[in-house]
């Protein structure tokens, strides 16, 4: 009798005639034979809160920059090799240039709206990064990595590793300034690793910095192998959330067992429907609006160039701040060098992922608590967990800033070394302040029934 | 039932409220920067003209020209503006005297802006009409000014600013910070000829750049790209502040703040908290609840009128893809077709659906003793286990197999890794550089530097002759006649003149950054300081070494020559960088 209702709100929704209703569900029976699962699975159930938007954010900002990509591949010309710049920006007309950098010129003032697809593309890329954050820190401040979820934590943070890695990758592709700059840095960060570090870069970069093998590399690698292992790990991120369901806050009728929530077609259908185009009318307006990397700007990359306000994208920003942050520690082993770069810049990362990729674990481990959850926790319902992240929030928050400090003090005319003093106190300080705070605000708030141990 | 405040509804507001703050603050501050670091005396010598500098700074410098070609100045009428305005302080032939040569100002539009609006030394002009200005103008350009600075291009000038400017000022003139507190202003507020002054004089902390280092022509190039970064050719849209990808990253934050305000819209009333199950699911393996909609339904018009934006935009789009290359219409367009129609599908989804809340089952793993028939992965685990232990000579020879099966493929796998050795060339090696014994220090142009390059101070960024590309080469030299070389190198610097590997030992940037009176060089990426009264030592920021020096000599000719290459590799640390 399910299928009752399927029909009810299809009708509902678009005014459907019946018979036409039941043709078009005779011919799903007919040439799939899974008429019946098709009919179930149509009415698979999404709990509705606003914080379950930010995957949708990241879902769709994917499908906005595949769509983008692939338009930007037929102008982009992934080559180092020089060429002599006569296209329409003036002030570059007769400037020696890669044909990479060259070619973005092209699409962005050549190309027909080809600018605007180009900042569309690039938009989308700052919002999936920004979703991804948000996505991954609702997961954390609500449990939602808890049995059964845990292979899907795993896997969301792999899907968050690789945006980032290919948002790097597509910064660099124009062969900007900005561009080279940041390449150079990320030679610089392979050739801190302790004994495998210069052939690494050398065997990555193909070569001494500059290479001109590099920028096809990174084409290859941005436009086909990350995002064909994003499109695959989504696949299987949406499979396990398709086969799990997806978590609920606790209300009503809501438990470990019971799910509550819109159907998918046709309510929930129309809604993310809806949601994908704002997204990519958002996504478009900003690219309409707005211009981001204005590469014409910045001029091509030539390594004895450089400028000030060298911020790369502010998914990266956090190891940029923690680049400028740390001190010069280098380390002398037995006649052997380890730079002080390797701590911020290749360090960190590898401990901050080793953490977040363990957290379901570690979690477990302190609570002792194996048991499958469907139902979210409230942030306050566990305050030292809710302590812990938002102290790490307040870390990379810190990190992102100082990523940005010489701005900041050329913007508010505030002297950079000060500023770079208070923000290395603030980044150690801050975070346990603001840990301590919250958990002392949700301790006393818990509910006198509440049995959760709390790490 | 009312529909209940989603969860931290602030929350997204707030994000939403201080990223839109921020991000215009920022550029905002940056703007102002400038000004306010530098009194401008011009401007508080003369208040009565800040209102007209003032109205004619809005018309900005590419108004300037067709002030020129309007005003049919007569070449006998600028002389006699010069002298009776200019003279006094540049000379009378524009020669220099308190005020810097006229030698490089080539292009009227130069002159003109600084005339009517005046610089940081120089006043303002208003007593003089438009015809006088254009006239004055017309004339230091091309009675005055160098012949060869007339040749002078905008792209020429560029690739220059980026070579000395952009560590300081950024690649779009928009300033910057420096070491010690102190910040290099935003070029944007000047008349662009100001540009010019402090390359001839030097500005404080700013070093001359005149000479070797940039001659007439190559100072007008620059002071030309300056003038188009000012108002830069713009393809479309807001420019952010030109402060690179801080604002970029604030306003992506502000987009995903009205993105969740839209999730929230979507998710206002929705669920559980709209309408929560009447009845119970009486027992039915996936049991649903359909409570009909008893409220008024939903007006369909909001529906409609989505629908018709994207119909319009859609027909917009096309019309202004038609017409012409405009990035605000064609994505204003765009957006709004998009937008609209998303909103009539979301609308429609939130309310025009049958109000109803389904209840399901999640899928739990069977208890132990109630596995369904179809099983469980567990299951089938069990019974390949109990298949396998059936047999044990089957057994044995099933773990060999799979162990030679386990074994077969990795090594097929890692024999591929051979395929990794072909990726990259043999490093040409990280302990040597192009410098030979007696290689000639030449420009970026390749013209060789001699012993009178630098009379006024400033630097060159230098390459050994033949490899301008050889980035690893290149050096940053000095004139630093009142600093002592480091003991053991005394011979390196002949007359005073110091080379410095210009590759960071923090992260390998340019270090281009060379602030005369703190006599430090920074980098633009990290900030780490050099002090050039020290041998190059690092005094603050992340870098630990020094600049390697370059042991220069001075030969016959009275060419500056490098006497071998760097003692220590350049750039960045590895781990055998001391073997």
């Amino acid at each position: 009798m399910r299928d009752d209702r399927l029909q009810r709100s299809l009708t509902h929704a678009f005014r459907l005639p019946r018979d036409r209703y039941r043709r078009v569900a005779r011919w799903l029976d007919s040439t799939t034979g899974g008429g019946g699962l098709i009919r179930q699975e149509l009415r698979h159930i999404f709990p509705d809160d606003w914080s379950f938007f930010f995957g949708e954010i990241a879902l769709y900002c994917f499908v906005v920059l595949v769509i983008t990509g692939v338009y930007m591949c037929l102008f982009f010309r992934a080559s180092a090799a020089t060429t002599v710049y006569l296209g329409r920006y003036a002030p570059l007309h007769g400037v020696r240039m890669s044909e990479a950098y060259a070619s973005v010129l092209h699409l962005s003032f050549d190309v027909r709206a080809g600018l605007v697809i180009r900042q569309v593309h690039h938009w989308a890329a700052l919002v999936f990064a920004a979703a991804l954050v948000a996505h991954l820190f609702r997961m954390f401040f609500t449990g939602a990595y808890r049995r059964p979820r845990r292979i899907n934590w795993v896997i969301g943070l792999s899907l968050l590793s690789l945006v980032f890695v290919n948002g790097v990758f597509g910064y660099s592709l124009p062969d900007d300034l900005l561009s080279g700059t940041g390449l150079r840095i990320a030679y610089s960060i392979t050739q801190s690793i302790p004994l495998i570090g210069p052939n690494l870069a050398s065997l990555l970069f193909g070569g001494d910095f500059p290479t001109t093998g590099l920028i096809p590399r990174i084409y290859a690698v941005h436009i086909l192998l990350v995002p064909g292992a994003i499109a695959g790990l989504l696949g299987a991120h949406m499979g396990l959330l398709w086969i799990q369901r997806h978590t609920q806050y606790p209300g009503r009728r809501r438990d470990d067992r019971t799910i509550v929530g819109t159907p998918m077609v046709p309510a929930y259908a129309l809604r993310t429907t809806g949601y994908l185009l704002l997204l990519a009318g958002l996504l478009t307006a900003l690219g309409g609006f707005f211009q981001i990397n204005p590469v014409w700007l910045y001029g091509p990359y030539r390594p004895w160039d450089s400028t000030s306000f060298a911020q790369p994208d502010w998914y990266t920003g956090w190891l940029e701040g923690a680049v400028r942050m740390t001190p010069a520690w280098d380390i002398h082993i037995g006649g052997f060098l380890l730079p002080g770069l390797f701590w911020p810049a290749a360090l960190l990362p590898g401990l901050v992922a080793g953490l977040l990729f363990m957290w379901p674990w570690l979690d477990a481990l302190v609570t002792r608590d194996d048991e499958l959850h469907n139902v979210l926790q409230a942030p306050r319902e566990r305050p030292g967990r809710t302590a812990i992240g938002a102290g790490l929030l307040t870390f990379f928050t810190m990190l992102l800033l100082a990523g940005g400090d010489d701005v900041f003090a050329a913007a508010f005319h505030w002297s950079l070394p000060t500023l770079l003093a208070v923000m290395q106190a603030l980044t150690i300080g801050l975070p346990f302040v603001v840990g301590l705070l919250v958990y002392a605000v949700f301790r006393r708030r818990q509910p006198v029934v509440a049995g959760e141990a709390t790490p | 039932m009312m529909p209940r405040l989603p969860r931290c509804a602030p929350l997204p507001a707030v994000l939403l409220v201080a990223a839109v703050a921020a991000a215009i603050v920022l550029p905002a501050a940056v703007r102002a920067s400038a000004s306010s670091a530098s009194a401008t005396p011009a401007a508080s010598a003369t208040p009565a003209a800040s209102g007209s500098a003032s109205g004619s700074a809005a018309a900005g410098p590419a108004a300037t020209p067709n002030t020129t070609a309007s005003a049919t100045p007569i070449a006998g009428s600028g002389a006699a503006v010069f002298t009776a305005n200019c003279s006094g302080c540049h000379g009378d032939r524009g020669q220099g005297g308190f005020g810097p040569s006229q030698q490089a100002a080539a292009f009227p539009s130069l002159v003109a802006a600084m005339v009517t609006r005046g610089g940081i030394s120089m006043p303002a002009f208003p007593q003089l009409s438009p015809a006088q200005v254009a006239a004055v103008s017309l004339f230091v350009a091309t009675q005055i000014a160098a012949p060869a600075a007339r040749t002078a291009t905008v792209a020429q000038g560029g690739e220059l600013f980026r070579l000395y400017c952009s560590g300081c000022h950024s690649s779009t003139g928009r300033g910057g910070a420096l070491s010690q507190g102190r910040n290099a202003p935003s070029l944007a507020d000047y008349p662009a000829a100001e540009a010019l002054a402090a390359m001839i004089l030097g500005r404080g902390n700013m070093p001359v750049f005149a000479g070797a280092a940039l001659d007439v022509r190559e100072q007008a190039a620059v002071a030309l790209y300056v003038q188009t970064l000012q108002a830069p050719p713009s393809p479309g849209g807001w420019g952010l502040g030109y402060i690179g990808p801080v604002t970029e990253g604030l306003a992506a934050f502000a987009g995903l703040g009205l993105l969740i305000l839209l999730a929230v819209w979507l998710a206002w009333g929705k669920g559980a908290a709209k309408a929560a199950p009447a009845a119970e699911p009486a027992g039915t393996a996936a049991g649903s609840v359909a409570t009909a909609a008893k409220q008024r339904p939903a007006p369909g018009w909001p529906a409609a009128l989505g629908l018709i934006v994207a119909i319009a935009g859609a027909v917009g789009f096309v019309a202004v893809f038609i017409a012409g290359d405009n990035a605000q219409k064609l994505g204003g367009t765009l957006a709004a077709g998009l937008l609209g129609l998303g909103f009539a599908l979301a609308y429609w989804g939130r309310d025009l659906t049958s109000d109803e809340v389904e209840v399901g089952r999640y899928p739990l793993p069977p208890e132990p003793a109630a596995a369904g028939p179809q099983g469980t992965v567990s299951d089938v685990g069990a019974a390949l286990g109990d298949e396998l232990a059936s047999s044990a000579g089957v057994f044995t020879r099933r773990r060999f197999l799979t162990t030679l099966l386990v074994g077969a493929a990795g090594l097929l796998g890692l024999s591929q890794l051979a395929l990794a050795a072909t990726l990259g060339p043999k490093s040409r090696g990280l302990f040597s550089t192009a410098w030979r014994p007696g290689a000639r220090l030449v420009t970026v142009d390749g013209v060789p530097i001699t012993r009178d390059a630098l009379p006024g101070g400033g630097v060159i960024v230098a390459f050994p002759e033949g490899h301008t590309d050889a980035a690893d080469s290149q050096v940053a030299l000095l004139h630093l006649a009142a600093i002592a070389p480091l003991s053991g190198r005394e011979s390196w610097s002949p007359e005073g003149f110091f080379a410095y590997s210009r590759v960071c030992t923090h992260a390998g940037c340019a270090v281009a950054q060379y602030e005369d009176e703190a006599q430090m060089l920074v980098c633009p990426c990290h900030q780490s300081t050099f002090d050039l009264r020290n041998g190059a030592r690092p005094v603050a920021g992340p870098a630990a070494r020094p600049l390697p020096q370059l042991p220069l000599a001075i030969d016959g000719s009275g060419y500056l020559v490098a006497q071998r290459d760097f003692a220590q590799p350049i750039g960045p640390g590895f781990w055998n960088l001391y073997a």
